[in-house]
């Protein structure tokens, strides 16, 4: 009975804690230069792996792939990778990415087009209250 | 809105009393501290917790928990396109 009725409490908490919480939004920062093949149209940005987030894990993928006349991903593949944790992330990323399609007069070049993604921690400051802000009972 | 955490302690408190070895109960009883701001508590009751059942994944949410309290991060992901990052890749 104990248990039972510790349990329903910290459901009731555990709920309100759930229903509150928010998906984190990611900093995102976008390198590219003009030696690539093929110019970005769409760049998705991967999530952040709840699981890495809550082990505070680093990491970094890289990922190859064949980009078409339309600008489609295909064949995409990680090359290499930090932590297994990231590799599906990076690779939705891609799939759902887009690039500028080719001209009529264009042709493909055949080379891979590769893309690495680096997900990383910033620690964040805690807000220490100001001392007259806090209630202190006499 | 319900936030009864007393409550709830209370009800930790006389579980572990009669059981100090249910994991759940020490679980429980660190969200509850998280929850009050009693974080050293809440490190107490997870390493306890921990201690008997390594792998719960209740107990590993409310370490997150406890984690962003004492130690909140940021997510920040760079996308780099640069060649000098892909040398060596083969051709199709």
């Amino acid at each position: 009975m104990k248990i039972k009725s510790c349990g329903t409490v910290f459901l009731i908490c555990w709920l309100l804690t759930a229903t509150g919480a928010a998906e984190v939004d990611s900093n995102v920062t976008h390198f590219t230069d003009d030696t690539g093949d093929r110019m970005p149209l769409q760049t998705i940005v991967p999530v952040y792996p709840e699981r890495a987030l809550a082990d505070r894990t680093e990491g970094e993928v890289q990922v190859c792939f064949n980009v078409d006349r339309e600008g489609r991903t295909s064949r995409i593949a990680v090359r290499r990778s930090s932590n297994r944790l990231f590799e599906k992330p990076a690779i939705l990323a891609i799939r759902g990415s887009t690039y500028m399609p080719l001209q009529g007069g264009e042709e493909l070049s055949g080379i891979k087009t590769c893309r690495t993604f680096r997900f990383l921690l910033d620690p964040v400051a805690i807000e220490v209250p100001d001392a007259d802000s806090v209630d202190v009972e006499p | 809105m319900l936030r009864e955490y007393d409550t709830a302690l209370a009800y930790c408190d006389e579980v572990l009393g009669e059981n100090d070895g249910h994991w759940r109960a020490y679980s429980n009883r660190a969200l509850i501290y998280v929850k009050l701001g009693r974080l050293e508590d809440a490190e107490r009751d997870l390493e306890k917790g921990e201690a008997i059942s390594p792998n719960s994944r209740t107990l590993k949410a409310v370490r997150r928990m406890l984690l962003d309290a004492t130690h909140p991060v940021s997510p920040i992901i760079i996308i780099d396109d640069r060649r000098d990052s892909t040398e060596g890749v083969d051709e199709n």
